[in-house]
Protein backbone atom coordinates (compact mmCIF):
# COMPACT_ATOMS: atom_id res chain seq x y z
CA UNK A 1 0.00 0.00 0.00
CA UNK A 2 1.24 3.53 -0.77
CA UNK A 3 2.35 6.17 1.79
CA UNK A 4 -0.80 8.07 0.55
CA UNK A 5 -3.43 5.96 0.60
CA UNK A 6 -1.80 4.48 3.99
CA UNK A 7 -1.91 8.01 5.63
CA UNK A 8 -5.94 8.74 4.10
CA UNK A 9 -7.19 5.30 5.30
CA UNK A 10 -5.38 6.61 9.01
CA UNK A 11 -6.94 10.04 9.01
CA UNK A 12 -10.26 8.20 7.79
CA UNK A 13 -10.24 6.18 10.53
CA UNK A 14 -9.17 8.45 13.25
CA UNK A 15 -11.84 10.41 12.54
CA UNK A 16 -14.16 7.22 12.78
CA UNK A 17 -12.62 6.51 16.36
CA UNK A 18 -13.41 10.37 17.31
CA UNK A 19 -17.14 9.77 16.10
CA UNK A 20 -17.74 6.77 17.56
CA UNK A 21 -16.22 7.78 20.74
CA UNK A 22 -15.61 4.46 22.10
CA UNK A 23 -18.98 3.43 22.85
CA UNK A 24 -19.70 1.73 19.12
CA UNK A 25 -15.78 1.31 17.99
CA UNK A 26 -12.44 1.47 19.98
CA UNK A 27 -8.94 -0.09 19.63
CA UNK A 28 -7.53 -3.20 21.42
CA UNK A 29 -3.79 -4.45 20.62
CA UNK A 30 -3.22 -8.60 20.12
CA UNK A 31 -1.17 -10.59 21.72
CA UNK A 32 -0.51 -14.58 21.02
CA UNK A 33 0.18 -16.36 17.86
CA UNK A 34 -3.33 -18.24 17.38
CA UNK A 35 -4.27 -15.59 14.61
CA UNK A 36 -1.24 -15.93 12.96
CA UNK A 37 -0.39 -14.98 9.81
CA UNK A 38 -3.37 -12.45 9.76
CA UNK A 39 -2.36 -10.85 12.78
CA UNK A 40 0.72 -10.98 14.74
CA UNK A 41 1.30 -10.07 18.47
CA UNK A 42 1.63 -6.54 19.09
CA UNK A 43 -0.68 -5.71 16.18
CA UNK A 44 -3.08 -2.59 16.94
CA UNK A 45 -7.12 -2.97 15.51
CA UNK A 46 -9.44 -1.13 15.52
CA UNK A 47 -12.89 -2.95 16.42
CA UNK A 48 -16.57 -2.22 16.21
CA UNK A 49 -19.80 -3.34 17.94
CA UNK A 50 -21.08 -5.62 15.83
CA UNK A 51 -22.34 -9.50 15.35
CA UNK A 52 -20.27 -11.85 14.11
CA UNK A 53 -20.92 -13.04 10.83
CA UNK A 54 -19.15 -16.05 9.11
CA UNK A 55 -15.21 -14.77 7.76
CA UNK A 56 -15.31 -11.78 11.01
CA UNK A 57 -12.14 -11.67 13.10
CA UNK A 58 -14.12 -11.10 16.15
CA UNK A 59 -13.58 -10.38 20.07
CA UNK A 60 -15.36 -12.65 22.36
CA UNK A 61 -14.80 -13.86 26.20
CA UNK A 62 -13.44 -17.17 27.18
CA UNK A 63 -16.09 -19.24 28.39
CA UNK A 64 -13.26 -20.74 30.41
CA UNK A 65 -12.14 -17.49 31.70
CA UNK A 66 -14.27 -14.81 31.16
CA UNK A 67 -11.60 -12.49 32.59
CA UNK A 68 -9.80 -13.35 29.40
CA UNK A 69 -11.14 -11.92 25.89
CA UNK A 70 -10.15 -13.65 22.83
CA UNK A 71 -10.03 -12.52 19.30
CA UNK A 72 -11.06 -15.77 16.93
CA UNK A 73 -12.62 -15.89 13.50
CA UNK A 74 -15.96 -17.10 12.59
CA UNK A 75 -16.25 -20.08 10.89
CA UNK A 76 -19.54 -20.81 11.35
CA UNK A 77 -22.97 -19.49 12.42
CA UNK A 78 -25.98 -21.84 13.16
CA UNK A 79 -28.79 -22.75 15.83
CA UNK A 80 -26.01 -24.16 17.79
CA UNK A 81 -24.13 -20.70 18.24
CA UNK A 82 -20.99 -19.22 17.21
CA UNK A 83 -17.93 -21.68 16.24
CA UNK A 84 -14.37 -19.76 16.35
CA UNK A 85 -11.62 -21.07 15.22
CA UNK A 86 -7.76 -19.54 15.37
CA UNK A 87 -6.16 -19.10 11.91
CA UNK A 88 -2.98 -20.53 12.84
CA UNK A 89 -4.86 -23.77 13.79
CA UNK A 90 -2.10 -25.62 15.42
CA UNK A 91 -1.61 -23.04 17.56
CA UNK A 92 -4.90 -22.20 18.57
CA UNK A 93 -7.33 -23.08 21.82
CA UNK A 94 -10.92 -22.46 20.18
CA UNK A 95 -14.42 -24.02 19.54
CA UNK A 96 -12.24 -26.84 19.26
CA UNK A 97 -11.69 -27.16 22.84
CA UNK A 98 -14.85 -25.05 23.97
CA UNK A 99 -17.41 -25.35 21.47
CA UNK A 100 -19.80 -22.99 20.44
CA UNK A 101 -20.50 -19.87 21.60
CA UNK A 102 -23.98 -18.20 22.07
CA UNK A 103 -23.95 -15.41 19.33
CA UNK A 104 -24.71 -12.55 22.47
CA UNK A 105 -21.23 -13.15 24.10
CA UNK A 106 -19.68 -11.97 20.35
CA UNK A 107 -19.96 -8.09 20.47
CA UNK A 108 -17.04 -6.82 18.54
CA UNK A 109 -15.51 -7.24 15.14
CA UNK A 110 -12.38 -6.60 14.20
CA UNK A 111 -12.01 -4.30 11.16
CA UNK A 112 -9.06 -2.65 10.71
CA UNK A 113 -5.48 -2.58 11.60
CA UNK A 114 -3.37 0.51 12.47
CA UNK A 115 -0.46 0.00 13.86
CA UNK A 116 2.28 -1.36 12.85
CA UNK A 117 2.63 1.44 10.04
CA UNK A 118 3.75 -1.38 7.70
CA UNK A 119 0.65 -3.48 7.84
CA UNK A 120 -1.92 -0.39 8.21
CA UNK A 121 -5.25 -1.73 6.00
CA UNK A 122 -8.68 -4.21 6.67
CA UNK A 123 -8.55 -6.99 8.57
CA UNK A 124 -8.38 -9.97 5.34
CA UNK A 125 -6.28 -12.83 5.85
CA UNK A 126 -6.24 -16.65 4.55
CA UNK A 127 -8.97 -17.29 6.06
CA UNK A 128 -10.64 -19.28 3.14
CA UNK A 129 -8.18 -22.11 4.44
CA UNK A 130 -9.78 -21.70 7.86
CA UNK A 131 -13.26 -21.49 6.55
CA UNK A 132 -12.62 -25.20 5.16
CA UNK A 133 -13.03 -26.62 8.89
CA UNK A 134 -15.92 -28.02 9.48
CA UNK A 135 -17.86 -26.50 12.58
CA UNK A 136 -16.82 -28.51 15.73
CA UNK A 137 -18.57 -32.18 16.32
CA UNK A 138 -21.79 -31.79 17.78
CA UNK A 139 -22.94 -33.57 21.02
CA UNK A 140 -27.04 -33.91 22.12
CA UNK A 141 -27.64 -31.27 24.71
CA UNK B 1 -9.61 17.92 23.66
CA UNK B 2 -8.99 14.03 23.06
CA UNK B 3 -5.14 14.12 22.05
CA UNK B 4 -4.60 11.75 18.78
CA UNK B 5 -2.65 9.38 21.22
CA UNK B 6 -5.17 8.96 23.80
CA UNK B 7 -7.27 7.88 20.77
CA UNK B 8 -4.53 5.30 19.47
CA UNK B 9 -3.95 3.76 22.57
CA UNK B 10 -5.27 0.27 22.98
CA UNK B 11 -8.47 0.10 25.38
CA UNK B 12 -7.24 -3.38 26.51
CA UNK B 13 -5.11 -6.87 25.24
CA UNK B 14 -7.49 -8.98 23.25
CA UNK B 15 -5.80 -12.53 23.32
CA UNK B 16 -5.05 -14.78 20.19
CA UNK B 17 -4.62 -17.63 22.84
CA UNK B 18 -3.18 -20.97 22.61
CA UNK B 19 -3.11 -23.54 25.75
CA UNK B 20 -0.50 -25.19 24.22
CA UNK B 21 0.82 -24.18 20.96
CA UNK B 22 3.20 -27.03 20.46
CA UNK B 23 4.33 -26.32 17.22
CA UNK B 24 6.27 -29.53 16.41
CA UNK B 25 6.07 -31.19 13.32
CA UNK B 26 8.55 -33.47 10.65
CA UNK B 27 7.56 -35.65 7.94
CA UNK B 28 9.62 -38.28 8.96
CA UNK B 29 6.56 -39.22 11.17
CA UNK B 30 4.74 -39.80 8.07
CA UNK B 31 7.80 -41.38 6.37
CA UNK B 32 8.21 -44.31 9.28
CA UNK B 33 4.26 -45.45 8.39
CA UNK B 34 4.88 -45.82 4.83
CA UNK B 35 8.35 -47.81 5.50
CA UNK B 36 6.19 -50.28 7.73
CA UNK B 37 3.62 -49.59 4.44
CA UNK B 38 6.31 -51.12 2.59
CA UNK B 39 7.64 -53.61 4.67
CA UNK B 40 4.54 -55.48 5.60
CA UNK B 41 3.40 -55.82 1.52
CA UNK B 42 6.96 -57.52 1.99
CA UNK B 43 6.03 -59.99 4.36
CA UNK B 44 2.71 -60.48 3.33
CA UNK B 45 4.28 -61.38 0.18
CA UNK B 46 6.71 -63.99 1.52
CA UNK B 47 4.21 -65.85 4.21
CA UNK B 48 1.89 -68.97 3.34
CA UNK B 49 0.16 -68.02 6.27
CA UNK B 50 -3.49 -67.02 5.34
CA UNK B 51 -3.86 -65.80 9.02
CA UNK B 52 -0.72 -63.69 8.48
CA UNK B 53 -1.53 -62.41 5.59
CA UNK B 54 -4.60 -61.39 6.81
CA UNK B 55 -3.11 -59.61 9.71
CA UNK B 56 -0.33 -58.07 7.12
CA UNK B 57 -3.51 -56.76 5.20
CA UNK B 58 -5.84 -55.31 8.24
CA UNK B 59 -2.27 -53.32 9.87
CA UNK B 60 -0.86 -51.82 6.75
CA UNK B 61 -4.35 -50.53 5.85
CA UNK B 62 -3.59 -49.08 9.48
CA UNK B 63 -0.21 -47.60 8.98
CA UNK B 64 -1.41 -46.03 5.24
CA UNK B 65 -4.08 -44.26 6.85
CA UNK B 66 -1.76 -42.61 9.69
CA UNK B 67 0.60 -41.83 7.12
CA UNK B 68 -2.87 -39.63 5.37
CA UNK B 69 -3.16 -38.08 8.60
CA UNK B 70 0.63 -36.89 9.26
CA UNK B 71 0.54 -35.57 5.44
CA UNK B 72 -2.70 -34.03 6.28
CA UNK B 73 -1.01 -32.26 9.40
CA UNK B 74 1.78 -31.09 7.94
CA UNK B 75 0.15 -29.63 5.01
CA UNK B 76 -2.50 -27.45 6.85
CA UNK B 77 -1.03 -26.81 10.06
CA UNK B 78 2.70 -26.50 9.21
CA UNK B 79 3.18 -25.38 5.89
CA UNK B 80 2.02 -21.56 5.42
CA UNK B 81 0.56 -19.04 2.55
CA UNK B 82 4.57 -17.83 2.35
CA UNK B 83 5.83 -21.17 1.54
CA UNK B 84 2.95 -21.82 -0.95
CA UNK B 85 4.61 -18.65 -2.64
CA UNK B 86 8.07 -20.62 -2.52
CA UNK B 87 6.31 -23.94 -3.64
CA UNK B 88 3.59 -23.40 -6.20
CA UNK B 89 3.59 -27.16 -6.63
CA UNK B 90 3.01 -27.26 -3.21
CA UNK B 91 -0.78 -28.33 -2.51
CA UNK B 92 -0.58 -30.19 -5.82
CA UNK B 93 2.45 -32.50 -4.11
CA UNK B 94 0.16 -33.02 -0.63
CA UNK B 95 -2.83 -34.33 -2.89
CA UNK B 96 -0.79 -36.29 -4.83
CA UNK B 97 1.37 -37.91 -1.89
CA UNK B 98 -2.28 -38.60 0.21
CA UNK B 99 -3.85 -40.28 -2.79
CA UNK B 100 -0.25 -42.12 -3.33
CA UNK B 101 -1.56 -43.34 0.75
CA UNK B 102 -4.91 -44.38 -0.36
CA UNK B 103 -3.36 -46.56 -3.28
CA UNK B 104 -1.27 -47.98 -0.77
CA UNK B 105 -3.82 -48.73 1.55
CA UNK B 106 -6.09 -50.17 -0.80
CA UNK B 107 -2.93 -52.36 -2.51
CA UNK B 108 -0.24 -54.97 -1.84
CA UNK B 109 1.64 -53.16 -4.55
CA UNK B 110 5.17 -52.60 -3.06
CA UNK B 111 5.89 -50.32 -6.38
CA UNK B 112 3.56 -48.53 -4.65
CA UNK B 113 4.66 -48.24 -1.70
CA UNK B 114 8.18 -47.21 -2.75
CA UNK B 115 6.70 -44.19 -4.63
CA UNK B 116 4.60 -43.04 -1.41
CA UNK B 117 8.39 -42.79 -0.13
CA UNK B 118 9.51 -40.72 -2.35
CA UNK B 119 6.50 -38.58 -2.54
CA UNK B 120 7.32 -38.08 0.80
CA UNK B 121 10.77 -37.09 0.45
CA UNK B 122 9.88 -34.77 -1.77
CA UNK B 123 7.52 -33.25 1.00
CA UNK B 124 10.91 -33.61 3.42
CA UNK B 125 12.62 -31.50 1.41
CA UNK B 126 10.05 -28.94 1.18
CA UNK B 127 9.66 -28.83 4.92
CA UNK B 128 13.84 -28.80 5.31
CA UNK B 129 13.65 -25.94 3.29
CA UNK B 130 11.65 -24.27 4.88
CA UNK B 131 13.60 -24.63 8.11
CA UNK B 132 11.42 -27.08 9.69
CA UNK B 133 14.10 -28.94 10.84
CA UNK B 134 15.17 -26.05 13.02
CA UNK B 135 11.94 -24.49 13.70
CA UNK B 136 9.57 -27.21 14.24
CA UNK B 137 11.80 -30.07 16.29
CA UNK B 138 13.46 -29.46 19.43
CA UNK B 139 17.00 -28.54 18.61
CA UNK B 140 16.47 -29.72 15.16
CA UNK B 141 15.83 -33.55 14.35
CA UNK B 142 18.19 -36.43 16.04
CA UNK B 143 20.25 -37.93 14.01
Amino acid sequence: MSTGRSALLFLVLVSLALWGARRRIDVVEVRGQSMAPTLQPGDRLIVVRAPGRVADVVLAFDPRDPARELIKRVTAVDDWGVTLRGDNSSASTDARMFGELPPSSVQWRAVARYWPPGRIGPIVGDWGVSLTHQPVERTAR
Amino acid sequence: MISLRSILRPSRIVDAHCDIPCGIYDPEQARIEAESCLRIIEKHDASDDEHFRARCIAIKEERAELVKHHLDVLWHDYFKPEHLEKYPDLHDTFWKATKQASKVKQSLDAGAAKELLSMIDTVDEMWKATGGLEKTRVSGRPS
